[in-house]
């Protein structure tokens, strides 16, 4: 009996589920051994040939249970509508503070070990120096792009571990409509002193459309990747 | 009679539990394993015999199984064992099938509430 055409039939199945290629080319392996043995079993037996659909399961049968056993072998796979959904909003507000936290740590730290230069510093109430406002702009510019992008990441990272990649793209997709009303400025007053202003714009700018262009970039790649890169033969 | 089904929602519970108890008896490659679900159940247990992989597949992701890959014959397998963390699964999924078990049986024989009242 020809195993090929059956075998061919399973993995272009496996392939459209868009499971992982090791895992399309496991699973592919042990079908085929195990339809061999089949085979075998019934030659050794002078028994008919086996309907292998019948007794393994139609190709698209068992790639449909594939993607469901992968997707449950992880909590963001087992609870996607928890994940995908609300997560790009507990991961946005995480990523924040966790982001606020490091700058004060790092900044608290280097008041220490410089022996409390950072407090000197606003001390006597003068205007900031230039590197001062050189950092704060640079902390600025960490603050409008890490956070969008580090979450647009873990979402796709997380959509493909559990096999929810359309999933993540909505995620990615929460978080650029976040990205483009976040707004974070630097501005200077007229007597050299400056302020840092963080919310929610009123109107989209070109700001926002640059905060946005990672978690789009992200999204769009996994978007290519889970539906509309051509299929290849494992 | 004869439970048949290719149904993905078959794969729930019953065949994790079953194939962690038939592979903590011995280890096995998959239709070693196939073969002792038919023996053990007296063939009353048919399904699709290709739903086996994904779930030993998804048992080794949540490290309820390892596998390697061994030579049998002339032929390369991927042997399946159960871990400790598997032994405790099975240990649980044991003793909530039992008490399953119980409190269907309890029903179906007529226990203190079983038997429908009639007006």
């Amino acid at each position: 009996m020809e195993l090929r055409p059956w075998h061919e039939r399973l993995q272009e199945a496996l392939l459209r589920q868009r499971l992982p290629r090791a895992e399309v080319e496991r699973l592919a392996e042990e079908l085929f051994g195990h339809a061999a043995d089949l085979i075998a079993e019934g030659q050794s037996m002078d028994a008919p040939q086996p309907d292998l659909d019948a007794r393994l399961g139609t190709p698209a049968a068992l790639a449909t249970t594939a993607r469901q056993q992968f997707q449950q072998r992880t909590f963001a796979g087992r609870h996607p509508l928890l994940i995908f959904l609300g997560g790009p909003f507990v991961a946005l507000v995480g990523s924040f503070l966790a982001l606020a936290m490091l700058v004060t740590g790092v900044a608290l730290g280097f008041d220490f070990v410089s022996g409390g230069a950072l407090e000197a510093i606003d001390a006597d109430g003068a205007p900031p120096a230039a590197w001062e406002i050189a950092v704060i702009h640079s902390l600025n510019t960490i603050v409008r792009f890490v956070p969008f992008a580090v979450s647009a990441w873990c979402f796709v990272w997380l959509g493909r571990r559990s096999g929810h990649a359309t999933l993540s793209v909505v995620s990615c997709g929460i978080i650029t409509v976040v990205a483009l009303f976040f707004s974070a400025v630097v501005s200077t007053t007229a007597d050299g002193h400056g302020t840092w202003i963080l919310g929610l714009a009123t109107k989209v700018g070109l700001d926002q459309f640059l905060q946005a262009i990672m978690p789009i970039a992200l999204g769009a790649g996994m978007l290519w990747k889970s539906t509309l890169r051509p299929l290849a033969p494992a | 009679m004869t439970i048949r089904k290719t149904n993905p929602d078959y794969l729930n519970g019953v065949p994790e539990l079953l194939i962690l108890q038939l592979l903590d008896r011995q280890p096995m490659h998959g239709y070693d394993l196939v073969a002792a679900i038919h023996a053990a159940s007296g063939q009353k247990l048919d399904f699709g015999e290709g739903c086996i992989y994904p779930v030993l597949h998804r048992l080794e992701a949540q490290k309820l199984l390892t596998s390697r890959r061994e030579t049998v014959g002339s032929r390369s397998r991927i042997i399946y064992r159960v871990t400790k963390p598997g032994q405790a699964r099975l240990a649980d999924s044991r003793a909530n099938w039992q008490e399953i078990v119980a409190a269907v049986s309890s029903i179906l024989q007529g226990g203190e509430h079983g038997a429908p009242a009639l007006a």
